[in-house]
């Protein structure tokens, strides 16, 4: 061993964290070679000294002086706690803070679901949707009610895919929207600059979701098992639902269904690394493209660590083997054993750990996640003409403004208690901070 | 922990100073000798020590049990000298003990117990002075690991939760502080021998 290496365990041996294999050698060294030893003595009588210096005493009037002040620290809590009760007050003004927030929240949001609020008043029409719609406005809601709700849900879904499911609408879809969402979002890796990087020689693990909307499912997934196996990569999974959901009434003619159902499937497949773009792409080209997201984590350092640390294993194990031909005892025998044991099982899990990286690197997966729509559905989208969708919207922000007004007035009179009570807080908080401060100038 | 540890945290954590006071008796001591050789002198040992130890009581409610009480307390002391240290250090504040300090007469009584002959007595007091100045001027980094390791005893384990770094720092950085401190006496020893011819 060379005397750098001794030099970098002087203190493990001193604090004996070596193990014994370790020690052996470093006591042969040290027999050996005189400049560590005189090293490693210096080191130690270094240490002796460090603990022999005193401890010195606490000084006299340490633990009074400390007593009153922790005294001091005590009434300022109690203070504190009793009047201002600094917990209570948070929550206070937590809640004001939350609940200006929800209200400024509320006009946002509505833009967003207001539209199956209104579908759910719609069927059960006595109960009136407020005063804001004007006359004129239902019957646009009930002749272009199919189009509004699939405009709605493609809003939706862009909205699914930006946020990762924080889906709410009383239609099944998109429910499944957030889904499919969750079930993406572990496989997301660190960095999105894959492409880069795989080419640079560095060991990166890509992966891609995608999410499409199809005509057919089962043509799509076979076609992808296909696409997949003539690349010369695999499927892994591969699962196919049918979904009964329920909906809503659709005012279309001759449309009574109360109840469709919808295929979905849920793929993962494996593919060569340099076919990955392509396949990707191809799979995007098949329906209509919901969310895309590539993402691939470097694990290059990781991974020429673990290399490295798999050579010094087997050197060390090469050693411990030679050492087992000069064993003469037993436990000696036992030992050495114990200790290759250790250094062989290592060594697996280690390299274990690379051929699962080179796979990993080698085959990069993607994970689809499809579902059926009517092609008249895939296409029934972008119906309404513009002067329609430009009217509808118009009523829809009138309905927002009006509903976001009802709600924060609701919120800010729900938040008076709250506020006169942060409002008398602060006045005492204020008062005493001033005579504090008057007190303090005289 | 014993019990009665774990009842005097509890009864410490809603505020009762006996209780905590009774808590910190057995552990006061050598926090304040941690801040000391940290700070390199008693009366910032003696601010840190307290000022740590009131930081304890405030936050107390805030201790889970973890880690063992000491080890958790100690952290914080350590801590608060470290930030004062930086503190400083950006203030561009210095402090005139740390660099030139001669001991007190504390020392003879205690070495006059052991039965050494006065030459070995001269020569160890003035090791034990070389080593103290070696260490105040190590960066306060190594300084703190040769204070928590060599000269309190803590164990890797406990520095690594103290210093809330990992195990492999901690070593790495012991054995740096080690050939560092022995470089340094090794030069500060010629220095005297130097001297003395």
């Amino acid at each position: 061993m060379k005397c750098e290496t001794i030099k970098n365990m002087m203190s493990s041996y001193i604090d004996k964290d070596l193990n014994n294999i370790e020690k052996a050698e470093f006591e042969k060294h040290l027999a050996e070679c005189e400049e560590c030893r005189a090293e490693y003595e210096s080191l130690i009588d270094i240490i002796a000294a460090c603990g022999n210096l005193e401890e010195i005493e606490l000084p006299q009037n340490f633990r009074t002086e400390l007593h009153q002040r922790l005294n001091e620290q005590k009434s300022k809590r109690n203070f504190f706690s009793g009047i201002m009760g600094s917990k209570r007050m948070k929550m206070a003004a937590g809640l004001v803070a939350a609940a200006l927030v929800i209200a400024i929240g509320i006009g946002g949001s509505s833009l967003l679901f207001d539209n199956s609020m209104k579908m759910a008043q719609e069927s059960a029409p006595d109960m009136g949707y407020g005063a804001a719609p004007a006359p004129a406005a239902p019957p646009v809601y009930y002749d272009s009610d199919l189009a509004v709700n699939k405009a709605k849900s493609r809003e939706f879904e862009m909205a699914a895919a930006e946020e990762r499911g924080m889906g709410e609408d009383s239609v099944g879809m998109q429910f499944n929207e957030s889904l499919m969402a969750k079930e993406m979002a572990p496989s997301q890796g660190l960095e999105g600059q894959a492409a880069e990087s795989a080419r640079s020689g560095r060991m990166v693990i890509r992966s891609g979701n995608i999410s499409v909307n199809v005509e057919n499912v089962d043509k799509a997934a076979a076609e992808i098992r296909q696409m997949t196996e003539s690349s010369g990569g695999y499927v892994e999974n591969s699962q196919i639902d049918n979904v009964t959901v329920p909906q809503f009434p659709v005012y279309d003619a001759g449309s009574e269904a109360r109840e469709t159902t919808q295929k979905y499937a849920n793929m993962t497949v494996r593919v060569p690394e340099n076919r990955f773009e392509d396949i990707f792409n191809n799979i995007k080209g098949m329906g209509k493209l919901v969310s895309e997201n590539i993402s691939g984590s470097d694990i290059t350092a990781e991974y020429r660590d673990t290399t490295a640390r798999v050579d010094n294993l087997k050197i060390q194990e090469q050693s411990l083997q030679q050492l087992m031909a000069k064993a003469k005892t037993v436990d000696e025998i036992l030992k050495i054993e114990s200790e290759l044991n250790r250094v062989r099982t290592d060594i697996d899990i280690y390299t274990g750990n690379l051929k699962r990286w080179d796979n990993l690197v080698q085959l990069s997966t993607i994970y689809v996640y499809m579902r059926e729509l009517k092609p008249e559905e895939l296409k029934s989208v972008d119906v309404p003409g513009t002067w329609e969708k430009a009217y509808q919207g118009f009523i829809k922000a009138v309905n927002n403004v009006v509903e976001g007004f009802q709600k924060t007035l609701i919120v800010l009179v729900a938040a008076i208690p709250y506020l006169f009570v942060a409002g008398v807080i602060a006045a005492i908080g204020f008062l005493a901070a001033r005579k504090i401060k008057l007190k303090k100038k005289q | 922990m014993s019990d009665l540890e774990k009842l005097l945290i509890k009864k410490s954590q809603s505020g009762d100073v006996e209780s905590f006071e009774l808590l910190i008796s057995s552990y006061d001591k050598r926090a304040y000798n941690i801040a000391y050789r940290i700070m390199g002198n008693e009366e910032d040992a003696k601010d840190m020590a307290q000022e740590a130890l009131l930081r304890v009581f405030k936050s107390l409610k805030d201790f889970k049990g973890q880690a063992a009480f000491s080890t958790w307390l100690y952290r914080i002391v350590t801590n608060v000298c470290l930030d004062e240290l930086r503190r400083r250090k950006n203030e561009k504040y210095v402090s005139m003990d740390s660099s030139i300090h001669t001991e007190d007469g504390e020392l003879h009584m205690e070495l006059c117990s052991d039965k050494e002959t006065p030459e070995s007595v001269y020569e160890r007091i003035e090791q034990r002075e070389l080593i103290r100045n070696a260490i105040r001027e190590m960066n306060e980094d190594y300084r703190t690991v040769i204070v928590l390791r060599d000269i309190q005893g803590f164990s890797y384990d406990e520095i690594s939760g103290m210093l809330d770094c990992s195990l492999g720092t901690v070593k790495s950085r012991i054995n740096r502080a080690r050939t560092m401190l022995r470089d340094k006496l090794k030069e500060s020893m010629e220095l005297s021998r130097e001297n003395i011819v």
